[in-house]
């Protein structure tokens, strides 16, 4: 795997090692470079989750995915949003990073905006953005893999737990 | 007769009866029985490895140091590959640790006690004897040692998992489980094994570490029938309308659990020698699939849906595909 593929892979789920191929981290155990890239792209995902969590106004999501649509991309989705902002030369983390800031930005402005011009109580009729709180966790990934091991530890044919912790982690 | 004689006759007997023991001993229930009853009666360390496969390919691997102490004490350490190295699964008694130096998360699942967990899986051992078909393959040297083969297929003959047993001490040196095409997808295996091992003192004491993060694992619930799940969770479940070859939904072994505050079905799937698990409850979730580990999170008419299991990426969109609220 080139280092461009694993860059590409890394954009997409903000470095989090929990996502990546076993190709990916495979490089990455090699490649100091594509590690401080992951590196700053988890911090970059730590500092985005740091800004107030709002919801995007009516119609925003809609209209950026509209003129996405428009473009032949060769690349992913989040490819496609980064060229928007920051040119291809630019390091994978450096057009996530933009991604990131450009549509939280976005979303609190444009939340901003929204309220001010909505009557008071009334609630938005779609729901754009996904919160923090509707994406599973790490927390609630253990709990259910937990269980799941529990259940299978009692069967028959179950593996011990050596084979099992390396079926399930990394 | 001299005494180097005798030592002569009484190695030669030895070797018929064990001999005879292992050509007699042909019968794939009857071992797989006697390994599940040798657990927690053997001392033992040695040496496996560990590798797992997508696709036919190799992915990763790791060589573990495995140190079992009969009755109830058991440590599995990773050696190597470095990035992993120290992780391990440490248990004694009825409390099973699990430590990741890297991350510095502990996990601490208390366990059923260890004549429970036999019997619950003899009982299952007569379902699998059912529902699937028992091979007997012969035997090979693992290890050193002489192991009988038995393979584990479907009633449509898909091989799920294949094992050697040793032929004295019950313990399984070695397992291979494969996929619904029929490749290997895992396999495990002891490249040195001895059964006089000596534990230097401390091999099974553990303190998680200052600063690491402990994690506890709930208690297992009570298993039920479908109908009488849905009754308590107060909603219906979605099942999937495709399975891979060999499974089906196990549906007296249906449990309702707690998440977030909210009550979820948990439906178990299983092809005998494995399970997946679709957990669903009502609420929203990620408008894409999202994908953790091993499993896949997303929503659909009104519920959300993970299903966690030991599937390729494949089969777990395909039977995410079939499920249709």
């Amino acid at each position: 795997m080139t280092c461009v593929e694993v860059r590409e892979n890394l954009v997409i789920c903000w470095g989090d090692a929990d996502e990546l191929s076993a190709e990916v981290l495979a490089h990455l155990a090699e490649c100091e470079a594509c590690r401080l890239e992951a590196m700053l792209l988890r911090e970059t995902r730590i500092m985005l989750r740091s800004l107030p969590d709002e919801q995007a106004p009516v119609g925003l999501t809609e209209g950026v995915l509209a003129r996405l649509a428009d473009e032949e991309a060769q690349v992913g989705l989040p490819g496609r949003v980064a060229a928007w902002f920051v040119p291809q030369d630019q390091p994978a983390w450096a057009r996530a990073a933009a991604v990131g800031v450009a549509l939280a930005l976005a979303v609190a402005g444009g939340s901003v905006l929204y309220h001010g011009q909505q009557p008071a109580g009334n609630e938005p009729e779609t729901v754009v953005a996904t919160t923090q709180g509707q994406v599973p966790g790490q927390a609630e990934y253990d709990e259910l893999l937990l269980r799941h091991r529990a259940l299978e530890a009692s069967q028959a044919l179950a593996d011990d737990p050596g084979v099992t912790l390396v079926t399930y982690y990394r | 007769m001299s005494r180097l004689g005798r030592l002569a006759a009484i190695a030669g007997v030895a070797t018929v009866v064990t001999a005879f023991a292992l050509a007699q001993m042909d019968d794939p229930l009857e071992i797989l029985r006697r390994s599940i009853l040798a657990r927690g009666t053997v001392d033992f360390a040695g040496m496996r490895t560990v590798v797992i496969f997508e696709g036919g390919e190799k992915v990763r691997g790791v060589e573990q140091q495995v140190q079992c102490q009969a009755p109830h004490r058991t440590r599995i350490t990773v050696t190597a590959p470095d990035s992993e190295a120290g992780t391990m699964c440490l248990i004694v008694d009825r409390v099973q640790w699990e430590y990741d130096p890297h991350t510095q998360r502990v996990v601490r699942t208390q366990l059923a006690p260890v004549e429970r967990v036999v019997q619950q899986r003899l009982r299952d051992l007569e379902r699998v004897a059912e529902h699937m078909r028992l091979q007997y393959c012969g035997t090979e040297a693992i290890a050193g040692r002489t192991a009988h083969v038995i393979k584990v297929y479907t009633q449509q003959g898909v091989p799920v998992k294949k094992s050697w047993v040793d032929g004295q001490s019950w313990v399984t040196l070695k397992t291979q489980r494969f996929d619904p095409q029929g490749r290997v997808k895992s396999s495990a295996y002891f490249t040195r094994i001895n059964y006089a091992p000596s534990f230097p003192p401390g091999t099974f004491d553990f303190q998680p570490p200052a600063g690491a993060t402990v994690i506890a694992a709930a208690r297992a619930p009570e298993r039920m029938p479908l109908s009488r799940a849905e009754q308590r969770a107060g909603f219906q479940a979605v099942l999937p309308e495709y399975l891979p070859p060999g499974y089906s939904f196990q549906n007296d072994r249906v449990a309702v659990i707690q998440l977030g505050g909210q009550a979820a079905l948990w439906l178990p799937f299983s092809n005998g020698a494995e399970t997946f698990s679709l957990f669903q409850r009502p609420g929203t979730g990620p408008r894409d699939t999202l994908r953790r580990g091993r499993s896949i999170t997303w929503q659909a008419g009104g519920y959300r849906f993970t299903l966690l299991g030991p599937l390729s990426a494949e089969d777990m969109q395909q039977v995410r595909a079939s499920i249709r609220p």
